[in-house]
């Protein structure tokens, strides 16, 4: 059994996912990471695997393989997901949302269900999914996106209420806007017009994530579930 | 032979789970023993445990990932009710390719 906590982190090869893993693994977590592709973090404590997360066969895989390996999980941070360029409704096609869907909500509900199943076995846990500001400003051209987003909402609600029972909590972490690819594809003059819509008009820095993320999984936050915290913007 | 392998599992997972605490009490899987509905031993909590238990069991006897999903569970059955350990281990008698005879 793993003598130090064990998280789980999708999407870890850049971006937040990448800026996670490195914050815990600092401090003193075994981390277990997913990305489509080779992982990009070297250090002993660090356990890449490739994992489509639209994929079932594969996640289910790979959280037995994590099990096998530490005995147990303590946090699920599902952090992989995609952002299409900025497009209106009228010129999405279904199946540019079929993809983000699959990506953000299927990956997210896959992996919560295999280490929920791992979790309810331990009796403990602490999940934590990735939302979007964008749920709240209701923004032109992401209607995909922020659909796929607020349905990680609630469904981090509904499992918050399932799993309160084992003593697993589940919350969802709400960045504004963090310096990604994804914030690249917004352009200058995007990226501009989000910030002005942010009630702490800057980026956030994945510190800042990192910091809602540790509340939420300190012990002390046994009673914190369901719950959505919005950052740099008054929702 | 195989049905009764199959059902030894389902027996060896409750053992395995009371064992271990997390059912809370001594469940004998007889063939009438209701897995879920009115009548059941187990919470929801408790069956996806067991579940989830029994998958580890029959990796373990296998060698092949097997999960099992309740629709087709009862697509496999229609005509029968209740989820009972006579109709959970009909299904993976015949769905469960490997499960040993016993003994």
């Amino acid at each position: 059994m793993a003598d130090r906590p064990v998280m789980v982190v999708t999407g870890t090869s850049k971006g937040i996912g990448r800026g996670i893993a490195d914050h815990y693994l600092a401090r003193g977590y075994a981390v277990a990471g997913c990305s489509r592709g080779p992982g990009t973090i070297e250090t002993g404590e660090y356990f890449h695997s490739e994992v489509d997360v639209t994929n079932d066969q594969q996640v289910r895989v790979w959280i037995q393989s994590v099990r096998k390996r530490f005995e147990r999980i303590d946090v699920l941070v599902c952090n992989a997901g995609m952002s299409p360029p900025p497009t209106l409704l009228t010129m999405t096609s279904t199946a540019v949302l079929q993809t983000v869907m699959s990506v953000n909500v299927t990956g997210t509900f896959a992996t919560c269900r295999e280490v929920a199943k791992v979790m309810m076995r331990q009796r403990s846990g602490r999940i934590v999914t990735m939302s979007s500001m964008k749920v709240a400003l209701n923004d032109e051209g992401a209607s995909a996106y922020a659909m796929s987003k607020s349905a990680i909402v609630q469904m981090t609600r509904v499992l918050a209420k399932e799993l309160a029972t084992v003593g697993i909590t589940c919350n969802a972490v709400s960045p504004s806007v963090h310096p990604t690819d994804m914030l690249h594809m917004l352009g200058d003059v995007g990226a501009q017009r989000t910030l002005d819509q942010l009630t702490i008009k800057r980026l956030v820095t994945v510190e800042e994530i990192c910091n809602v993320i540790s509340f939420f999984i300190s012990p002390e936050s046994a009673c914190i579930t369901g719950q959505v915290i919005q950052m740099g913007l008054v929702a | 032979m195989t049905y009764e392998r199959s059902l030894q599992l389902i027996q060896e997972a409750f053992d395995s789970l009371h064992e271990a605490q997390l059912l809370d009490q001594h469940i004998d899987a007889t063939e009438d023993t209701i897995l879920i509905g009115t009548g059941t031993l187990l919470d929801s909590i408790g069956f996806v445990t067991f579940i989830t238990e029994l998958e580890d069991r029959i990796q373990q006897e296998t060698g092949e990932d097997f999960p099992l999903v309740l629709g087709d569970i009862y697509d496999a059955s229609p005509d029968q009710g209740r989820l009972t350990v006579s109709r959970l281990g009909t299904y993976l008698a015949g769905a469960v390719k490997g499960l040993r005879p016993n003994g």
